[in-house]
């Protein structure tokens, strides 16, 4: 068994506390045979035990039951992806055929909308040239008195 | 653990059986309060589930479930950015013991709030060895560090601890 210096069973009580149960196995035995040979030993484990009462006085309290029933309903859940990530995997495809044909549709979409707003708005515009013809019409045909 | 990466639901109800109260005791320990400690447990086991895949056979299961409550404690801090802990932070807990003693309410009140002043690195070290009862190969494991950093980590906390607690304790439980 070797022999533990003063220096190294404070390194250990500052480390490990004063409860020897706690020391590392390897150091134990001298350290213990050094509490039986001298009292500055035996003083600093005293300290030591005390800071181990105080600490050994923090209460815990026990996890409530029905953290128990949350942890095993909300395990079964898939992790939630946000509706963007969502886009753009569907918009990235999965096989090469939809690799090109979902952009070219993405691509397609303004541009059907594109020219269904240049279509109605020409429409609007001629309606409206039928209003002013009209308006001009019946402004003529009006009496002057 | 094996039987949880193939999506087995039974293994993962034994494992927070077995892990749960032992979890939940280490986070309260960390964070100086039940209720935050609800929440990491149930995110550990939320990522347990999800990351299965990720755990070795040669790390032992309570190391590994150590170490991500520990991580998440840690990213705990980094969010709500706790530099000083106030006493008013610290939700203490009196109902779970008699109420017959108030001058040992205090001195457990000024040792959770020691605990809390401490840097993480250090709590997480001496929680984990004192009041986890792991062995310093396993808590150098779950910090993943040396046996060595963690005795200094350790030491350098305990004396920290002794030092905040000195001016306060000496009455009642004398010279430490």
């Amino acid at each position: 068994m070797n022999k533990i210096t003063h220096q190294r069973f404070s390194q250990l009580l500052d480390t490990y506390g004063g409860n020897s149960k706690r020391w590392p196995l390897a150091e134990r035995a001298a350290a213990l045979k050094l509490l039986e040979e001298s009292t500055e030993a035996c003083r600093l484990q005293q300290a030591a035990l005390n800071l181990d009462k105080l600490l050994d006085s923090v209460p815990i309290a026990p996890p409530k039951v029905k953290l128990r029933q949350l942890i095993l309903d909300q395990h079964y859940k898939e992790p939630v992806q946000d509706a963007w990530q969502c886009f753009i995997q569907w918009f990235i495809g999965t096989s090469v055929r939809e690799h090109f044909l979902r952009p070219a549709f993405m691509l397609i979409i303004p541009l059907v909308f594109g020219i269904l707003l240049g279509l109605n708005l020409e429409t609007a515009s001629m309606d409206e040239n039928m209003l002013f013809a009209e308006e001009v019409n019946l402004l003529a045909l009006s009496s002057t008195e | 653990m094996q039987q949880i990466q193939t999506g087995d639901h039974q293994a993962f109800v034994k494992l927070v059986d077995r892990h749960l109260t032992a979890l939940h005791k280490f986070a309260q320990h960390m964070l100086g309060n039940p209720t935050d400690a609800d929440d990491i447990v149930q995110e550990t086991f939320v990522r347990v589930w999800q990351k299965s895949q990720q755990w070795k056979p040669q790390a032992k299961v309570s190391t590994w479930l150590h170490s991500i409550t520990n991580n998440l404690c840690m990213d705990f801090y980094r969010k709500i950015k706790v530099k000083t802990i106030d006493i008013t932070d610290v939700e203490l807990i009196t109902t779970h013991q008699p109420a017959t003693d108030q001058q040992q309410q205090d001195v457990t009140a000024q040792v959770q709030i020691a605990l809390q002043q401490l840097p993480e690195n250090q709590r997480s070290a001496i929680v984990l060895c004192y009041y986890q009862d792991m062995t310093n190969r396993e808590a150098a494991n779950v910090l993943n560090i040396s046996v060595s950093a963690l005795e200094s980590l350790m030491a350098r906390g305990r004396r920290k601890l002794k030092k905040i607690l000195q001016t306060q304790s000496d009455d009642l439980l004398g010279e430490i």
